[in-house]
């Protein structure tokens, strides 16, 4: 209690000020601007626009002034304005024609002035584009580039956030939760790079308006459309083909995108070899869209549609299984701003995973199927109580339904008696609440502090967490920021998956034989600006993680959570060093970071603590991209990392059951994760041509993964079938060169 | 700035080498029980191993150890001594081939060698009786004579967790048209799969796990046509748990459920029905 009266005791002091707000727009579509400066010249006074493009700059004496905006890539705007009361100034940025490399950083200082957020990393779209692999831009393996972002593997798109599990991400596309980000049983993630706006991460130390997870945040904005006129985009590539069409509509604007892959076409083209089974069919699309009307200056609304399918087909020595997985995701946003002071968020939301693997084999049906269907309401309230307070509220209700069906018997017709019936088979629906509040209050230009409280309930446990989170800022220099969070983080949800294979992710409830996970967060940051357009961030973490969960893998009975799931223990700590230069003709970063992360379960490696295979240790990256003229632009990637852990295996033995005549040869593990595979590295290496063709907008991307053909490790196996043991170390790809062409209209 | 980033650099080196790689072990000589009761069975196949180096050559001979004093006790006071088979592969026996595995009996496994001794316990569960038995015929590929192309087979449920073994087994290699009415001279074959390399080809057996009493067995089962031997067992929860590692590369001492040092395996007890079904072939 004594943190809720925390936010109250602050002393408020309102003077005879005023506030200047609005929206910023880009004059080339309509599309608000995220991140922009608006800055009061000769003032320390500024903001930065928000998702919505807002910003508002209060505590301002009455008199003249010159308001500043910039933006990278759009002319500046100057205008002079008189404050004698509340203003609101809706700007349209207009597009630069020269490539600069100027950046103006002026009043970002001022973001946190409203909200503190720490290891937070914003890659801008335009360079997140250009990281690509076998041609196809994609938002989850650009953040691996991350300093501190790992994978299970390089064929994963599974995002290991500080020891944090994929699990103990939230990914938000705008507002609604995904669940399984993942195409290509996990090698690429769902979302599509061209119908992105805005990507943020929050690595660690998130406030109080998210919940629910104890590692990180994504936080995706899908485009809202040109709102000026009709635009199309056609893009042939290896991985899939991709179309866009977006325009003006009503009052605002609507987005239309999607891409598929023709593996059927491809395929055709190899003819399996005689007595192997014939090749798979394949496919995996996905459709984003987006419908945006201003309903006043004050109120937008938006329609958001996010979905994704993989598709595959087996048709094989009598056995026909489809397998079939994907999100289908929906939010209705509603963004209002009540005065010049208060602006509120409204979001109702629909979000559903589900895989469904049917086949028959002989006439003998077998199905397994399991889904989540979320369904949430979410309130935000934010409240620029004054030049020196912020205020933030929420409220947020949700319906998660689960569900697991599997059938063995070979008529999935026939409904077995649950009396009988040992395979896995349930519905269950739980309601989870929660609230928070947020205060942010700057008590001089240099101190700012954050505190706020999530209480959360689920029903099915009957269980209410209590997260209360706090942050720091302490404003050194005029271009350094010491940094600090802390913060306790709650997750009921569990995911039963295998790491290198998100095919048959099962999301699960914290039942009573399970317990609800925890995580403390702590970490010290300092961001630096050493040169003009350059970040330099320093952050250190410790995490702990309490009843996180792995998949038991021998699990034949599974009648609870518990049966499904080991829980355990774990710590990760590290160090991270980041480097960022987000604009201008040469842009990219350089990072590093130093991990460890140990993990302890009563059922692994008889209770010892161990590293888990997505400890890397050292992680060193660099995305590096140039400008060089209207028509070149090159990129170059490079990933340096500490091996992965693996298990040795020491011995050999062979096993008999009842009526064999012959021993099935198996190993005997050391310690779990023992030992280490050879560290990894790989550059690729991109470049852009853009051209005009019939007077349309028209490039063609070249790619080169791999670029000196490093055949990483990926794991290592040991075959037992002769009586001599062979040690396999199976590689992972190859050099990959690719193109794709791009034409708008 | 310069002290600031001079405190930076130290953290940095301080974590640097705080960073412990693990070594690698060195190969440990463990023991491995395998060993499986019947009910209404002799005490047979009871297989106790030594594990060899990874890299080295194996060999069954080297990895069974011949020489261990075993023996079985129930909890009606009977002890079983065993000895060890002729074949090699067949492990320990019992010495006295008379007695007969009873059910719901508590039996404990003592192994003693080399000063040390390994302990498991089982509690054999009850016999239970076909419901639908399996035909005497199918045929593979279907159908020009009516015949299934699969074995569907129903029996009762003795209680317990209700999860059964089942075996599948050609008795008859070698031979196929001696079984026919009338007899011929015509000589049995595989049929064609494409895992042709390791132990699952070797062998005559299949083995599957099902979690109700019925099922059905598919042609795909069948590594040979002619003669097979369909066995359901239900297993004790040691057997049960056993065989979730043995379609595992690797051991688990999770699912083991025998005790003492450096020894992990299984000492479990099934209750088991058997029939047979003759596979015809379809084609030449």
């Amino acid at each position: 209690m004594k943190l809720i009266f925390f936010f109250f005791l602050f002393k408020v002091h309102l003077f005879a000020s005023y506030s200047i707000s609005g929206i910023v727009r880009s004059s080339i579509d309509n599309e608000t601007v995220i991140g922009a400066n608006v800055y009061l010249q000769g003032t320390k006074k500024g903001a930065i626009t928000d998702k919505n493009g807002y910003y508002i700059i209060n505590g301002i004496d009455e008199g003249n002034y010159t308001l500043e905006i910039t933006y990278i890539g759009y002319e500046k705007y100057i205008t002079d304005i008189k404050v004698n009361e509340n203003k609101r100034f809706d700007i349209k940025l207009k597009p630069s024609s020269v490539l600069s490399d100027e950046v103006i950083v002026r009043s970002e200082k001022n973001n946190d002035r409203r909200n503190i957020t720490i290891s937070k990393v914003d890659i801008p779209v335009s360079q997140l584009k250009e990281i690509r692999i076998g041609g196809e831009a994609d938002v989850f393996r650009a953040l691996q580039y991350l300093p501190g972002v790992l994978t299970s593997s390089r064929v994963s798109n599974g995002l290991y956030i500080r020891g944090g599990s994929p699990d103990q991400n939230l990914v938000l596309v705008d507002g609604a939760t995904v669940y399984n980000p993942s195409h290509l049983f996990g090698f690429l993630s769902t979302f599509n790079a061209d119908a992105i706006k805005d990507v943020e991460l929050i690595k660690g130390g998130f406030n109080a308006e998210y919940g629910g997870r104890l590692s990180s945040v994504v936080n995706l904005t899908q485009r809202d459309g040109n709102g000026e006129e009709y635009k199309g985009m056609f893009n042939v590539g290896v991985l899939s083909s991709k179309l866009a069409v977006e325009g003006p509509l009503g009052n605002g604007s609507f987005y239309l995108g999607g891409r598929r892959t023709y593996f059927e076409l491809i395929k055709m083209a190899f003819t399996p070899q005689p007595g192997q089974p014939p090749i798979p069919d394949y496919n995996f699309y996905d459709i984003n869209t987006k419908v945006v009307q201003n309903l006043s200056q004050n109120d937008k609304l938006s329609f958001t549609g996010f979905f994704t399918r993989d598709n595959l087909y087996i048709d094989q020595f009598g056995l026909d299984m489809t397998l079939g997985l994907g999100n289908t995701a929906g939010s209705i946003k509603w963004d209002h701003i009540f005065k010049n002071d208060m602006i509120s968020t409204a979001i109702i939301s629909y979000s559903q995973y589900d895989n469904n693997l049917f086949g028959n084999i002989s006439g003998n049906d077998f199905n397994t199927n399991n889904r989540i269907t979320d369904y949430s309401a979410k309130y935000d309230l934010e409240w620029f109580t004054s030049d020196k307070w912020t205020n933030k509220f929420g409220v947020e209700l949700k319906q998660i339904d689960f569900m697991y069906r599997q059938d063995f018997t070979g008529n999935t017709n026939e409904r077995i008696p649950d009396s009988l019936n040992n395979f896995p088979n349930f519905t269950i629906s739980d309601i989870h609440s929660a609230i928070y509040a947020q205060s942010n209050y700057n008590f001089t230009n240099e101190i700012i502090i954050q505190g706020g409280l999530r209480l959360s309930h689920w029903k099915f446990l009957n269980q209410i967490n209590l997260d209360p989170r706090l942050a720091a800022l302490w404003q050194v220099q005029e271009k350094i920021k010491l940094k600090f969070a802390w913060g306790i983080y709650h997750q009921n949800l569990k995911l039963a998956t295998q790491p290198d294979l998100a095919v048959f992710d099962t999301w699960l409830g914290t039942d009573t034989t399970l317990n609800v996970a925890k995580s403390n967060h702590y970490i010290f940051s300092i961001e630096t600006k050493p040169f003009d357009g350059y970040d330099l961030n320093f952050d250190v973490y410790y995490k702990t993680l309490e009843n996180i969960n792995e998949l038991n893998r021998y699990a034949t009975q599974i009648k609870t959570g518990s049966d499904a799931l080991y829980e355990g223990l774990g710590e990760a700590y590290g160090f991270e060093v980041f480097l960022q230069k987000k604009y201008g003709k040469f842009g990219g970063w350089i990072g590093y970071g130093l991990g460890v992360i140990n993990a302890q379960f009563d059922s692994i490696n008889g209770g010892n603590w161990f590293n888990p295979r997505y400890d890397r240790r050292h992680d060193f990256k660099v995305v590096l991209q140039y400008t060089i003229n209207d028509s070149w632009n090159i990129g170059t990637n490079f990933t340096y990392q500490t091996g992965q852990p693996f298990t040795q295996q020491t011995a050999r033995g062979q096993a008999f059951l009842p009526g064999d005549e012959v021993g099935r040869g198996k190993t005997v593990p050391a310690p779990r994760y023992n030992l280490r595979l050879p560290d990894s590295h790989f550059l690729n290496v991109n470049a852009t041509w853009s051209f005009k063709l019939f007077k349309l907008p028209s490039s063609l991307i070249f790619d080169i993964y791999n670029v000196y053909n490093r055949r990483d490790y990926w794991f290592r196996q040991y075959r037992t079938i002769d009586d001599v043991t062979t040690v396999e170390d199976v590689r992972l790809l190859p050099i990959i060169p690719s193109i794709s062409w791009e034409l708008h209209f | 700035m310069k002290k600031l980033f001079s405190l930076i650099f130290v953290i940095f080196l301080s974590f640097l080498f705080s960073c412990v790689e693990t070594s690698e072990k060195d190969f440990r000589e463990e023991y491995i029980v395998e060993a499986f009761i019947v009910v209404g069975e002799p005490v047979n196949n009871i297989r106790f191993m030594r594990t060899i180096p990874i890299l080295d050559t194996f060999s069954l001979e080297r990895a069974m150890i011949r020489d261990a004093e075993i023996y079985i006790e129930s909890e009606t006071g009977q002890k079983i001594n065993l000895e060890m088979s002729n074949n090699i592969r067949q492990g320990y026996k019992a010495i006295d081939q008379s007695y007969l595995i009873e059910e719901d009996t508590r039996y404990k496994i003592n192994i003693v060698y080399n000063f040390d001794t390994i302990k498991g316990e089982t509690i054999t569960p009850k016999k239970f009786n076909w419901i639908d038995r399996a035909p005497k015929q199918i045929q593979y590929p279907i159908d020009s004579i009516g015949l299934s192309d699969q074995i569907n087979v129903k029996w009762e449920n003795p209680g317990g967790f209700n999860f059964y073994h089942i075996v599948i087994r050609c008795i008859d290699t070698l031979n196929y048209g001696k079984y026919l009415e009338p007899p011929t001279e015509e000589l049995n074959r595989r049929i064609s799969l494409w895992r042709d390399q390791d132990f699952f080809f070797r062998n005559t057996t299949n083995h599957g796990l099902v979690p109700l009493n019925e099922g059905s067995i598919i042609w795909t089962t069948f590594k040979w046509y002619g003669m097979q031997e369909v066995t359901i067992y239900n297993p004790d929860f040691n057997w049960f748990r056993w065989l979730g590692q043995y379609f595992q590369t690797e051991y688990n001492d999770i699912l083991s459920s025998v005790e003492g040092r450096n020894a992990r395996g299984v000492f479990g007890s099934a209750s088991a029905i058997k029939d047979t079904s003759f596979l015809l072939k379809n084609q030449p």
